[in-house]
């Protein structure tokens, strides 16, 4: 959603420049899968270092996180991002280009 | 290398643009994936934390082999588990469950020097995680033991002349019935020591093979690979019938006394053409001509061939009716070879009382029914003679003398069936000091000839008579009746004791332990055993307890993980309503 208000005017610019709507609709949606894919690993990164500091943290704990743990969340999150941003993807398809580059600028 | 499809290159197109703008904003892009990493990171710490307490908990639980152990109790007879029907629940329960049954012995063990009193010998199978958390994986093949740090310490053995070498025990385990002790004694080698080093308790552990032989062993029968013996089997043993020697006939009052206590009382009259009847009326020509009332007594429910045997005393039985009878046990005579000499057996044991005064001769009778002894009545001293069992086995007797001989003789009755055919039959005639007429003992076969033949026949039978020497030998009726059992395969002989004792059954047990392979399969078997009628006693409340925090956490993690699905979809539907 914010990427698509952000980039009113690239989008503007690009159905001007003649990039068809499928396009329109897969630029966004790639970079919300890339946002999606970029937090998990970031998340991932940030988990493991959790799970082996945890237990120096607090005696007792265990956080054991599987490789079928980290899939599950990455699915999870690309899911997530895809239902997200599929109706807004849908709708910056059917944007008028001169509409959006006004809109985007006054932005 | 772009793709020469024009779909999938103006794609390729799309895609790179997708990329270089998000480095173009790579700053935007960067918080935008640090906020989605946040709520990422929440869930998978919340997963690991769930994760983590689980298997803390499953470690804790599978510290002990007890966790996956549970004990049954069969609730009825049937329930009941020999080999064959522990295998085939086996089968039916999830894969890897063992099941050991409860068999637990009093033993002595002892080794050169040393020697312990009552330990508590228990059943150990392959594969006993009770043992395999020692690391011990005993051979179910091997005769080894694992003994007690108690044991151990009486023995005067430790873990450090384990390893430096063999070390070997006996095992001596005593059955007694009566005044009667029998000892079996069981070789074996120790292979470990395991249990608690301040436990004073006197366990040991034996493979399972060995505990059945020793189970069979305690319930009388015999194990011919250590050459236990089994329970002499006078004591019980059967008998086809009895028959009973009478001075008058029955009244209906003892034949409804004997019909009510499940026996059939068939009269023998003297005046029989029937020829096996006829033996039973004089046995075989032992007895003297009389004019005695005979009847051959059986159970009301056995056909002809008696399949059933009785092992009620003969006192029992004459006390059954009110006439002053005798009664002797009775099994039907049959062939086997003593000496290589084809010999017909009867068997006559039993108190005489006034009967030995119908005798021709005494001795020519048993009291005992199941003495090894046999009678050849043509012997003339004392000797041991071998008795030829089916399948090689071979019985040793001591024959008794007889100095009054009988002598068996064949003759061959003709009848001129038609003026062509000449019927024969060859009999087998006993007499005693040849002062008994000619009798028919039994028919031995049939056969007709051409009169034009039957003079060349009639020679080849003498000839063929004359090279089969019959005899009678006299044996105690249990040993007659062994005979008889042996052959239908009920019975088994054990040549080192040269004793009969019975086919060894599958025992059967009542208890017993199971372990499952993991800790989830517990509820399922203890519900699968509860199911068949089983009482079970396992970890099963513990087991479901923690697999219900396991469902708990689960649950909080779902709920989770759906708020953020809604969440993150619902997003972009709000900005687009501002």
């Amino acid at each position: 959603m914010e990427v698509t208000r952000r980039r009113q005017t690239s989008i503007g610019i690009m159905r001007i420049m003649g990039m068809q709507s499928h396009g329109i609709f897969l630029f966004v949606f790639a970079r919300a899968i890339l946002i999606a894919g970029l937090g998990w690993a970031i998340a991932s990164l940030l988990a493991l270092l959790i799970a082996q500091g945890l237990p120096l943290l607090a005696t007792g704990a265990n956080c054991h996180l599987t490789v079928g743990d980290f899939f599950q969340v990455l699915a999870g999150a690309i899911l997530c991002s895809a239902i997200g941003v599929t109706y807004h993807a849908y709708a910056a398809t059917r944007w008028d280009p001169m509409t959006a580059i006004n809109t985007g600028k006054v932005q | 290398m772009l793709p020469k499809n024009k779909k999938l290159r103006t794609l390729w197109y799309y895609g790179e643009i997708a990329v270089k703008d998000s480095w173009r904003s790579r700053m935007t892009l960067l918080t935008t994936a640090t906020i989605f990493s946040g709520i990422c990171l929440l869930l998978l710490v919340l997963t690991g934390l769930k994760s983590g307490l689980i298997r803390q908990l499953h470690d804790n639980i599978m510290q002990s082999p007890s966790s996956i152990r549970g004990d049954w109790y069969a609730n009825s007879r049937n329930l009941a588990l020999d080999v064959a029907a522990e295998e085939a629940l086996i089968a039916e329960l999830p894969q890897g469950t063992i099941i050991i049954p409860e068999i637990t012995k009093f033993v002595r063990l002892s080794m050169a020097t040393n020697t312990v009193e009552n330990v508590t010998l228990q059943t150990t199978v392959q594969g006993d995680p009770f043992l395999g958390h020692y690391g011990i994986k005993l051979s179910e093949t091997a005769a080894e033991i694992v003994i007690s740090p108690a044991i151990a310490e009486a023995l005067g053995v430790s873990d450090e002349e384990l390893k430096n070498g063999e070390q070997n025990a006996s095992i001596t385990l005593s059955r007694g019935k009566g005044s009667e002790t029998v000892t079996a004694k069981l070789n074996v080698t120790i292979r470990s020591i395991v249990g608690d080093t301040s436990s004073k308790s006197r366990i040991a552990y034996l493979p399972r093979r060995y505990m059945e032989q020793l189970e069979d062993f305690t319930k009388g029968e015999a194990v011919i690979e250590h050459g236990w013996p089994g329970y002499p089997l006078e004591h019980s043993l059967g008998h086809q019938g009895y028959l009973a020697y009478n001075k008058g006939a029955y009244t209906e009052s003892d034949l409804n006394r004997l019909h009510l206590r499940g026996f059939k009382a068939v009269s023998i009259p003297a005046t029989t053409q029937d020829s096996s009847q006829a033996n039973c009326r004089d046995l075989y020509g032992l007895l003297k001509p009389h004019k005695l009332h005979v009847y051959k007594i059986t159970s009301e429910t056995q056909n002809e061939r008696f399949e059933q045997y009785l092992d009620f005393h003969v006192n029992e039985v004459e006390k059954i009716t009110t006439a002053d009878d005798v009664m002797l046990y009775w099994s039907e005579p049959t062939y086997a070879k003593i000496e290589k000499k084809n010999h017909l057996l009867i068997g006559v044991s039993g108190s005489l009382r006034w009967l030995r005064g119908y005798f021709r001769d005494m001795r020519t009778r048993f009291n005992r029914p199941a003495l090894p002894h046999v009678m050849l009545l043509d012997s003339e001293k004392t000797s041991s003679v071998e008795l030829e069992l089916s399948g090689g086995q071979h019985l040793r007797l001591t024959a008794l003398p007889v100095p009054t001989q009988i002598r068996v003789m064949r003759t061959s009755r003709f009848t001129k069936m038609a003026d062509e055919v000449i019927q024969c039959w060859e009999d087998i005639a006993s007499s005693f000091d040849s002062i008994l007429p000619s009798r028919v003992a039994f028919f031995n076969y049939t056969k007709r000839w051409k009169q034009s033949e039957f003079r060349q026949k009639l020679i080849e039978v003498d000839r063929y008579n004359n090279s089969q020497g019959q005899q009678i030998a006299i044996v105690p009726a249990g040993l007659l009746s062994a005979i008889h059992r042996y052959r239908q395969g009920t019975l088994s002989f054990d040549p080192i004791n040269q004793q009969f004792h019975r086919v060894n059954e599958p025992n059967k047990y009542f208890n017993g332990c199971f372990y499952a392979r993991v800790l989830e399969d517990v509820p399922l078997i203890d519900d699968y055993l509860q199911k068949l009628g089983y009482s079970t006693v396992s970890s099963r409340l513990r087991v479901l307890e923690m697999q219900g925090y396991a469902g708990t956490l689960n649950l909080l993690v779902i709920f989770f993980k759906s708020f953020r699905l809604y969440w993150e979809s619902s997003r972009p539907v709000l900005y687009s309503w501002r």
